[in-house]
């Protein structure tokens, strides 16, 4: 028998769940064997000590603190239900038509009014340039001019007017990075303020684009 | 007794029907019969008067709350224990996880603690004595001490203890056997009547 099984054998014996040969074992081993009384004797002392511990009383505000967070809980509880309620009342009341009609209005207006904020602010944010569709000029024919290059809205659009075979048309027109004429276009957003960079020629993902700055009849 | 037993788990049910129709003396009841078992309860396994009755309170929002599921598949009484047992194992098992683990019962706190001196009372050692003993048993695994605090504090019969907890009754029996052997190991440190 492992100690394990004497163990739980004299535990179970303690409290009288043993069946017959169970209560015949542990009576002959508490007989036969000094370990196992002493095992026996701690184990019924502790058992006897827990029995005896002094009795815990719960404290006399305890239940007034339960009801006390029950209230609290009921009351979100009711405020949210009343909210609920008076809602749908209002909704189902067609005397409140009208007011719903001034409150979508407004909705409506507040939302155009953040979508025109919202519109602005992304606007003046920095351009970001990519590379245009390219379109084939006639052969021979230098690129066509146009005042809306210079706006941003026609950047994005990616209507630019130059392909990479026209570069070489071209050969003393200075060359910007990407990134340098971002920082350029950021800085100056009137198409004065652009004239001065006349006719240039912008690297932008490993394309060549030509762009006219300088006034003239548009398109 | 199948009668009475019968008898007790109707008029449970229709004290849980009674506080699901919002009447609050069902609740108040529940409190008046239960309130000082689940104190007990979370106070043994807890260690700690203040932990105690955070734990209580929690306890009795949950029975309160989930009154209205009880249909008498067990007697209220095993239904709020098996409430009780799970708060403070979860409320337990998240103290120990934050660092607060249970010490094993036989490592150095217990020999740390100081012995009796022969000036001392009979009083005051069983005093010391339940201290120790109590320092002990909030020390055990979560899983024994509520084993040994089911049988031996609140004296239920194995097979409800089973139910409360939600194992097999083998299971039960080697948990008690297992921790009072560990309290009796920790206690006889201290105490020359229990052999070691």
């Amino acid at each position: 028998m492992s100690s394990t099984d004497t163990l739980e054998l004299l535990s179970r014996f303690l409290d009288g769940d043993v069946d017959e040969p169970e209560r015949v074992r542990a009576e002959s081993l508490l007989q036969e064997d000094a370990e196992a009384r002493r095992l026996y004797e701690g184990l019924a002392r502790v058992r006897g000590r827990l029995a005896d511990l002094p009795e815990v009383t719960a404290p006399a505000h305890l239940g007034a603190l339960v009801q006390q967070r029950l209230a609290v809980e009921a009351d979100e509880v009711t405020v949210w239900g009343r909210l609920d309620r008076q809602l749908r009342r209002w909704l189902l009341d067609p005397s409140f038509l009208p007011a719903f009609a001034v409150l979508l209005a407004l909705a409506a207006m507040i939302y155009a009014l953040s979508f025109g904020i919202a519109r602005f602010e992304r606007d003046s944010g920095p351009v970001i340039l990519s590379a245009p569709e390219a379109v084939t000029a006639p052969e021979g024919r230098a690129p066509a001019r146009s005042r809306a290059l210079a706006s941003r809205e026609f950047v994005r659009r990616g209507e630019l007017w130059v392909e990479a075979g026209l570069v070489p048309a071209a050969p003393d027109l200075p060359v910007l990075s990407g990134a340098e004429l971002e920082e350029w276009l950021t800085g100056h957003r009137e198409l004065a303020a652009l004239e001065p960079l006349g006719v240039v020629i912008v690297e932008v993902e490993g394309a060549a684009i030509g762009l006219d700055f300088t006034a003239g009849e548009g398109d | 007794m199948a009668a009475v037993t019968a008898m007790s788990g109707a008029a449970d049910v229709d004290l849980a029907t009674r506080h699901t129709y919002g009447d609050p003396e069902a609740f108040e009841e529940v409190y008046e019969r239960f309130g000082a078992l689940i104190y007990g309860i979370a106070r043994r396994m807890s260690g700690d008067a203040t932990l105690a009755e955070d734990l209580s309170q929690e306890i009795l929002i949950r029975v309160f709350r989930h009154l209205g599921s009880f249909r008498g598949k067990s007697s209220l009484k095993t239904w709020i224990y098996r409430i009780a047992i799970n708060s403070c194992r979860s409320r337990l098992g998240r103290r120990a996880r934050r660092g607060r683990s249970w010490v094993d019962i036989e490592d150095d706190t217990f020999d740390a603690m100081p012995a009796p001196t022969e000036a001392t009372d009979a009083r005051l050692i069983r005093r010391e004595a339940s201290e120790v003993l109590e320092a002990a048993l909030s020390r055990l695994p979560v899983a024994f001490r509520e084993a040994v605090v089911l049988r031996d504090i609140h004296d239920l019969p194995y097979e409800e203890i089973a139910k409360i907890l939600g194992v097999r009754i083998g299971t039960v029996r080697s948990r008690i056997a297992r921790g009072r052997d560990r309290l009796r190991l920790a206690v006889a440190a201290n105490d020359p009547e229990v052999p070691r």
